[in-house]
């Protein structure tokens, strides 16, 4: 289903003091959108309109989808849940997935995916609020809508647990092609999930559009309060704070500033408060007498009232925000003789989205879907064989390299190991465990192999690191913290190898980060070249010919080379579903032929490239 | 015995009934709330049992024993007056769980209490903190306590068979025994002035509770061990007193009497009588309350409804005597009287006092159904593929339309056995059972009255639950028409 799904048109609701919506006019796309606003600002009304439960006593709603065949058009999750109390867990979801294949199978894992496998026989009134707040979740997970529409889901769920049930229902609708129209107030969750975002206050509509334009480049500095902190400074005012003025937006996000503290600066601390991933800091002027907050995100709480302090501006968020997801003219571009894809081969019903890329023997590709398969194709596309990972419930693997010994190196990311696979699938060996430990892993992403046959993995769960072992399996080291500082990480989740140094894809951080391999930092790839700007790039590969580096940026839609200093050589690709470009690229390999594999996992497709 | 002196003795009656409830319903009120599950379905079950047990089987149950009484007239009196307590404790406690929370919740009020210094005088105390105790829990008492004490005061079928005191019996003997109607309501004047001095000073009370209502429960402190099961204990002995002792004395007898039942076939006709003007009052009652119900919810604009729903449930709030006699005078004037020898008259005052009873039901319907669970099962019956919308509409039937349907069986089972309205208004051969069964009562216990008795009561149960799978199918045709003509 690709378009619009609603069109608004001065559409009011009444209220008691004011109306509860008041001359909302506006689009809602497929994809996952996200209806933004404080207590009060209308959120509920608006899903409440969407979802066909009230009607608007002034202007139209027009509903565009709902030839939608046997599938069930809309479901929905209000925000109190809405269960049926006299049904129990399983019959709520069995109600729903009456008449889809597998239903007994579907509604087995539902529960188990939200954890109520054991309140299977329990009506609602015997759950607490979270348990009634993820069976009401799953229940519309089961009846497999084209459109579901969510008040605040999960919000009633421990946040412990509550990024787990995200990642359900992200595959779901991912792996069913389902849109989403969410309301919520945390910005995290609109950061995470959604793609496009309507903001609401007093029941009118302030903003809608993208959210990462809404992040980045807000209009104003209420706008910028709806995702969360943000630094607003016009020039006059980044001049008195000696900040360095960010061309296009006033709006910095906190992990586009550093406060660092240095010897002589007429900006002292006052308070800081840190709360783990941002650090309130009231900083005084001693010149202008002028006090001010700022957010910013550190790795660690350092900063101690009567610091002296400077601010930083990270030069990569401003070269990313000069260059937005779009090629400037200026920038040289990556000449390709000829582009081919081919579709992800479908598995079922569902078409999976390939994940990881590796190069296997013959220039084969080995690609990781989110099918959990692990797929073997010839150097045109060719599907020779597959198999699916030994357990992917919980998730799917990201990460896969052919070893020097034959082997296929697969990092299995949710069940925190690496698997090693004979050429045709056997699983010849686990390596890991869960754990913070050497040799222990959360969240392994990125495998990488050396020409003495030592192994890399980065994992970006818990320290953001990465370990090194022998081919054999025994630990060596370990280096790489969580962090944006030199030699930290949040997510490395691409990794290569040459000469003795590691490339390695520090993804949120929007760089490449360059180590020996014996983990000694040695450089921000770019940074003696002017500066590169990326946008969180996912994977990288090598060109062991040319020595160029290519470098897959899932933010950007687009494929980066440089040489081995950084310095950018060309471009190709922008956010697009048609052939220019890539949705949502998640890895890349390079074969022998130099001809680039890259895995557009939005686009269900294996993108190649001829240089 | 004058009249001043029965309703006297009524009205203290009453009053101590409805003051001893009111405490036992909160504290029932308080278990229901926190009950979950199976525990939580048999206590309600075990709350409401003794409402629904019928005058007419109670006052037959115990007939004898309070002739037995007879020389002990203070014990007879407290005997009845143990089963009227039983009687209304399930109303009470119903209103109770359903009253809006008072503004001013149990923790603002212990805030108000610590307030206040420890060395302030007794007067002192209670002059600071009697509004907030009016304006607290005594508001959120005030509407249990007065239903409780009007169905305690207007009674009349238990407390005639059961030889106790009340301004209705009086009334009623009187009437029976020639007095002129207009004399007969002159006397209702004092009763009736007493019901209607409660009721208006409770309707502005109760419409500005619904707007100032309070915030949800939280959370009490402890509660003595010895609650729950006296509770329990009460609450069984209510079900024991109401139910199982009259049914028992009702079966123990009734075999031999079933011999009867061949003999008279009119029983059956006299059924049928009462049944169709059950139907016949209910459903309209039922359907008018219905359009009145955006009053009774408050929405705004509806101020129109509120005043009708008010005048038109007035009538039904004092009693089936008052009304009957009411009604029986106006069908004895010149506009009225060729009306007087139909049916009309019963079917309109039984409609009338039906009303309220409709009215609350829908607003006890109203506040216990939410309507996102609706709204779900109508998207579900809204898919493209038929298994989905095959299983949506049972789920809709139970949460839409079986509340209804009980309803109107509860509208029913009240009507058919009320003995009075048609005393005084079913036209001639026109007798319905539950009436002529009553008035035989009043000559004593026998085995065949009380097999007519028993299948008097059971016909409707048997056919309640015999229309049940009808109504399921015919809720589902409403739902199709309902989707097509939008």
């Amino acid at each position: 289903m690709s378009g619009l799904l609603w069109t608004l048109n001065d559409v009011t609701l009444p209220g008691t003091e004011r109306p509860r919506l008041e001359g909302v006019s506006c689009d809602i796309s497929t994809g996952v959108t996200a209806v933004i606003g404080y207590s009060g600002a209308g959120k509920t009304s608006l899903l409440n309109l969407l979802a066909g439960f009230e009607r608007p006593t002034r202007g139209r709603i027009e509903r565009r989808f709902d030839d939608t065949g046997q599938r069930l058009p809309l479901y929905w999750v209000p925000q109190e849940d809405g269960l049926w109390p006299h049904e129990t867990a399983a019959e709520h979801l069995q109600i729903l997935a009456a008449g889809i294949a597998d239903a007994p199978a579907r509604v087995e894992k539902l529960l188990s995916e939200f954890d109520l496998i054991d309140k299977s026989d329990v009506v609602p009134d015997l759950m607490s609020q979270g348990e009634r707040a993820r069976l009401s979740v799953a229940r519309a997970l089961a009846g497999g809508a084209a459109v579901l529409v969510m008040d605040e889901p999960l919000v009633h769920v421990d946040p412990a647990r509550a990024d787990k049930y995200w990642r359900v229902l992200r595959n779901h609708l991912t792996q069913t092609d389902t849109s989403l129209v969410i309301a919520t107030h945390s910005p995290e969750t609109v950061l995470r999930e959604a793609e496009h975002a309507l903001c609401l206050k007093d029941g009118r509509l302030l903003h809608q559009g993208p959210v990462e334009a809404l992040y980045y480049r807000p209009e104003t500095p209420e706008l910028a309060q709806f995702l969360g902190a943000a630094n607003w400074l016009p020039p006059q005012e980044a001049q008195q704070w000696n900040v360095a003025s960010p061309p296009e937006s006033p709006c910095l996000r906190p992990e586009q500033i550093e406060i660092r503290p240095i010897a002589e600066s007429p900006l002292v601390v006052e308070t800081a408060h840190f709360s783990g991933s941002i650090e309130e800091v009231e900083l005084l002027n001693e010149d202008s007498h002028m006090r001010r907050t700022f957010f910013h995100r550190p790795a660690e709480n350092r900063l101690r009232r009567g610091a002296r302090v400077a601010i930083h501006v990270c030069l990569l968020f401003l070269a990313a925000l000069l260059s937005p997801g779009c090629d400037k003219d200026d920038e040289p571009l990556l000449k390709v003789l000829e582009v081919n894809y081919w579709m992800s081969p479908p598995m079922g019903a569902k078409i999976p989205r390939p994940r990881g890329l590796g190069i296997g023997d013959n220039d084969e590709v080995l690609c990781l879907d989110n099918g959990g398969r692990l797929l073997v194709f010839d150097e045109h596309g060719k599907l020779l064989r597959q198999w699916e990972m030994p357990e992917h419930i919980i998730g799917k693997p990201e990460g896969v390299c052919l070893l020097a010994d034959g082997r296929i190196a697969v990092a299995d990311t949710h069940y925190h190991r690496v698997v090693y696979f004979d050429e045709i699938g056997n699983v010849l060996s686990y390596q890991g465990s869960e754990g913070r430990e050497d040799g222990q892993f959360l969240f392994p992403v990125a495998i990488c192999q050396d020409d003495a046959e030592n192994i890399y993995v980065c994992e970006y769960g818990g320290d953001h690191r990465i370990q090194k072992f022998t081919a054999a399996g025994k630990h060596l080291l370990t280096f790489g913290t969580f962090g944006t500082g030199d030699g930290q990480f949040q997510r490395p989740s691409g990794i290569v190898w040459d000469d003795g140094r590691l490339y390695i894809a520090d993804a949120i951080n929007n760089r490449v980060q360059v180590f020996t391999d014996s983990g000694k930092f040695i450089e921000v790839l770019g940074e003696k070249t002017g500066g590169l700007a990326l946008e969180y790039p996912y994977d990288v590969a090598l060109d062991r010919s040319t020595k160029s580096l290519y470098i897959i940026e899932y933010g950007a839609g687009r494929v980066t080379k440089t040489n081995l200093a950084g310095q950018l050589l060309g471009r190709y690709g922008k956010t697009s579903r048609e052939n220019d470009g890539f949705l949502k690229p998640w890895g890349l390999a390079i074969d022998s032929q130099h001809r680039l594999r890259i895995a557009d996992t939005e686009n269900h497709r294996i993108v190649e490239l001829k240089l | 015995m004058s009249l001043a002196e029965a309703c006297g003795w009524t009205l203290l009656r009453s009053l101590i009934v409805a003051a001893c409830a009111v405490p036992l319903c909160f504290a029932i009120r308080r278990r229901l709330l926190t009950a979950r599950g199976r525990r939580r379905t048999l206590l309600w079950g075990t709350v409401l049992t003794p409402f629904f047990a019928p005058d007419m089987l109670v006052g037959y149950g115990y007939y004898n024993f309070s002739l037995s009484l007879i020389h002990h007239p203070l014990l007879n009196e407290l005997f009845y007056a143990a089963l009227v307590f039983f009687k209304v404790l399930p109303v009470g406690t119903v209103i109770a769980v359903c009253t809006p929370h008072p503004p001013i919740s149990p923790q603002a009020l212990y805030c108000r209490r610590l307030a206040i210094t420890a060395d302030a005088s007794p007067w002192k105390r209670f002059r600071e903190l009697a509004g907030y105790y009016v304006r607290g829990p005594y508001r959120a008492a005030l509407p249990a306590a007065v239903l409780m004490f009007l169905l305690a005061f207007q009674e009349f079928e238990l407390v005639s068979l059961v030889n106790a005191t009340s301004w209705t019996v009086w009334l009623f003997d009187q009437q029976a025994q020639g007095l002129p109607i207009n004399t007969t309501l002159r006397y209702d004047l004092i009763p009736t002035g007493i019901q209607a001095a409660i009721v208006i000073a409770m309707i502005p009370l109760i419409l500005k509770s619904r707007r100032a209502a309070g915030n949800r429960d939280a959370p009490r402190g402890a509660v003595s061990p010895v609650v729950g099961p006296l509770l329990w204990c009460l609450l069984v002995t209510g079900c024991t007193l109401l139910w199982f002792i009259p049914v028992g004395i009702l079966s123990s007898g009734m075999a031999d009497g079933l011999v009867v039942l061949r003999r008279n076939p009119r029983l059956f006709k006299e059924i049928a009588v009462g049944l169709g003007m059950t139907l016949e009052a209910a459903v309209p009652a039922y359907g008018f309350a219905a359009l009145l119900l955006p009053a009774a919810l408050n929405r705004p604009g509806q101020k129109l409804r509120a005043a009708v729903a008010i005048l038109a449930g007035l009538p039904g709030l004092f009693g089936g005597l008052t009304l009957g006699l009411t009604t029986l005078s106006l069908f004895q004037t010149e506009a009225l009287y060729r009306w007087y020898d139909t049916p009309l008259p019963w079917w309109g005052a039984l409609v009338l006092w039906l009303l309220p009873r409709a009215m609350l039901l829908q607003v006890l319907l109203a506040a216990a159904r939410r309507r996102e669970p609706i709204h779900l099962a109508e998207l579900l019956q809204r898919s493209g593929s038929p298994p989905q919308r095959r299983r949506a509409r049972p789920v809709l039937w139970r949460l839409r339309y079986q509340g209804h349907y009980w309803a109107v069986v509860l509208l029913c089972w009240w009507s058919y056995l009320d003995p009075t309205l048609p005393s005084l208004l079913r036209p001639s051969g026109l007798d319905p059972a539950p009436m002529r069964i009553y008035n035989f009562m009043h000559y004593g216990q026998a085995g065949g009255l009380s097999a007519m008795l028993a299948l008097t009561v059971l016909v409707p149960v048997l056919l309640a639950a015999a229309l049940l799978p009808a109504a399921r199918f015919v809720a589902p045709l409403y739902d199709r028409l309902i989707a097509r003509s939008r």
